[in-house]
């Protein structure tokens, strides 16, 4: 008789984490998990934060140190893509030739930048998403220099914070008419643009990126001069669009699994397919806050759903699980977190010391709440959100009261 | 063993525990699980988060705010992903109402 084999595609939050949990849940079969990257599983956030600034180096933000991984005996093939799936005979191609047999497949791809090609590029703008393309554009941020982001989400603001820090000077081009519109409300984006603005960031909101051209004599310093679609000009030493990613679901889709912008699974986990399991931002997850399925692009949704995954193949239940969405983001020295769904009307807090904060209701429960600089309210948000707490909105935004108290 | 004073035990929440910042080391958090009192360092090994400031313990657990991961207080061990390195906790002598704490000690 044969060990059971379990397969994982993809080297980041979720492929990593699967790896780890199947064995610290006592998984005796073979794990051999297949990276296009050349690096051991590792966790991105530290790619527009800390990687940028200097505060962190590779080695920081691998899942597990490199030996464990292998003492763990987990085999790890790294630099080499699989390139096609037979779901029927289980058998998963990679791009050197060789064949892996599988009892279980963990699909753990995760998701690509979109691709930004402006008139007059020669090709797709440089984007953050992985190790290597981080330290290249650390290599880029020298002082004095002017960094260009297309974008203002999460990834695009952190970018502007680090070159900040680096004594960059940013300037951000933002389609929509106000920042991060896909993960806060009104009153969060607007308390956000004003600390940026604040800090020196130049934006350019409600506006595309029209051309980019290189640099001619008359357009003054910088490399590039980038045209806005009302006309404005903006000379730029480096660019960088992060406009969103897409789900990387092409194993997948050619295997004929159900997808639908990303891979449809349960709440476990499982695919269309037997066997088959998809895990972080390329999948497309049943969950308990929506009425359809979801696909999520954050640290805690790779992390949960991958543990879920793991305790799935196990049939056991996963270890310290939780299914309240949520991010953080490190902006200007302060930390944004975000718990459970921030849509819908918006209750604001400005505490004494200027701190922010915003609930979200439904139905007269908590079901969202965004702050900055305040953790123990985030703490206390996610685990309210989590059991349903009903929450009267007048003492929520009444100045005097006590928010922590109202929510534990 | 030098002992250092660092608080009355009043003064640490049996929810939050109690931030103590002190010169020329990294912030130090002191916990109270009924009558027993532990200090350990205050930032969370996996990342840049205060265990007080988001953490909630849980009987001898803290769990950190920011990821989840957890460490017990008695000894530091991490109890969940994604924290693998073990959290510094110092050795702790009460006297009357005060914590001391030993924090040269390697
Ligand atoms: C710069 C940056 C900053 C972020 N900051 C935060 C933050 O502050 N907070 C937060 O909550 N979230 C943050 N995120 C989001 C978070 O990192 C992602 O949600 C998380 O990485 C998703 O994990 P994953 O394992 O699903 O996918 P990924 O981490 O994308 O890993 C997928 C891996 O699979 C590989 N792969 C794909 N196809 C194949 C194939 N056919 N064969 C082999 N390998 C393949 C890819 O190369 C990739 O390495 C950030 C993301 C980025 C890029
Ligand atoms: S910073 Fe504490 S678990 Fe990540």
């Amino acid at each position: 008789m044969s060990e059971r084999h379990v397969v994982i595609v993809g080297g980041g939050q979720a492929g990593g984490r699967v790896a780890l949990s199947l064995r610290e849940a006592g998984f005796q079969g073979r794990i051999t998990l297949v990276a296009e990257e050349a690096h051991p599983p590792y966790e991105r956030p530290a790619l527009s934060k800390g990687l940028l600034t200097g505060e962190a180096e590779p080695d920081t933000t691998l899942l597990a140190p490199a030996a464990h991984l292998a003492q763990m005996g987990v085999a790890l093939i790294t630099a080499t893509r699989a390139t096609e799936l037979d779901a029927v005979a289980r058998r998963l191609l990679l791009e050197d030739g060789r064949r892996l047999d599988f009892d279980d497949l963990v699909l753990a791809t995760g998701a690509r930048p979109r691709r930004l090609v402006p008139e007059g590029a020669a090709g797709p703008l440089p984007v953050l998403r992985r190790m290597d393309e981080a330290l290249a554009l650390r290599e880029r941020l020298r002082p004095g220099t002017t960094l260009a982001v297309v974008g203002g989400g999460v990834i695009g603001l952190e970018l502007v914070s680090s070159a900040l820090a680096r004594g960059v000077r940013p300037v951000l081009i933002e389609a929509a008419d106000r920042l991060m519109a896909r993960q806060v409300g009104p009153a969060a984006s607007a308390f956000i643009e004003a600390r940026h603005r604040a800090a020196g960031t130049e934006l350019h909101l409600g506006r595309t990126l029209r051309r980019i051209d290189p640099r001619s004599l008359d357009s003054g310093p910088g490399v590039f001069v980038l045209t806005l679609d009302d006309g404005t000009a903006i000379a730029a030493d480096a660019v960088v669009a992060a406009i969103g990613v897409v789900p990387d679901m092409a194993l997948a889709e050619a295997a004929g699994l159900a997808c639908e912008d990303g891979i449809l699974v349960d709440a476990e986990g499982r695919t269309s397919q037997p066997g088959i399991w998809a895990a972080g931002d390329v999948a497309r997850a049943v969950v308990p806050w929506s009425d359809r399925p979801e696909r999520q692009e954050s640290w805690r949704n790779a992390e949960m759903q991958a543990r879920r995954v793991a305790a799935s193949i196990l049939g056991s239940d996963p270890a310290g699980d939780d299914l309240v969405p949520g991010f953080w983001s490190d902006q200007l020295g302060q930390r944004l977190q975000s718990e459970g769904v921030c849509a819908g009307t918006e209750i604001v807090r400005l505490s004494g010391d200027g701190r922010f904060a915003a609930f979200h209701l439904r139905d007269g429960r908590l079901v969202g709440c965004t702050t900055l600089d305040n953790p123990k309210l985030a703490t206390l948000a996610r685990r309210a959100i989590g059991r349903g707490l009903e929450i009267d909105p007048a003492a929520l935004a009444d100045p005097g009261g006590d928010p922590l108290r109202l929510l534990r | 063993m030098t002992w250092t004073r660092l608080c009355s035990i009043s003064d640490i929440s049996e929810d939050d525990g109690l931030r103590i910042d002190r010169d020329g080391r990294g912030p130090l958090a002191a916990w109270r699980v009924g009558d027993a009192v532990f200090v350990t360092d205050d930032t969370c090994t996996h990342g840049q988060a205060s265990l007080t400031e988001g953490g909630i313990l849980d009987g001898f657990q803290i769990e950190c705010g920011l990821h989840l991961g957890a460490f017990d207080v008695r000894d530091g061990k991490v109890t969940s992903a994604p924290c693998t390195i073990p959290l510094r906790v110092y050795p702790v002598r009460i006297e009357a109402d005060e914590v001391f704490a030993a924090l040269n000690d390697t």
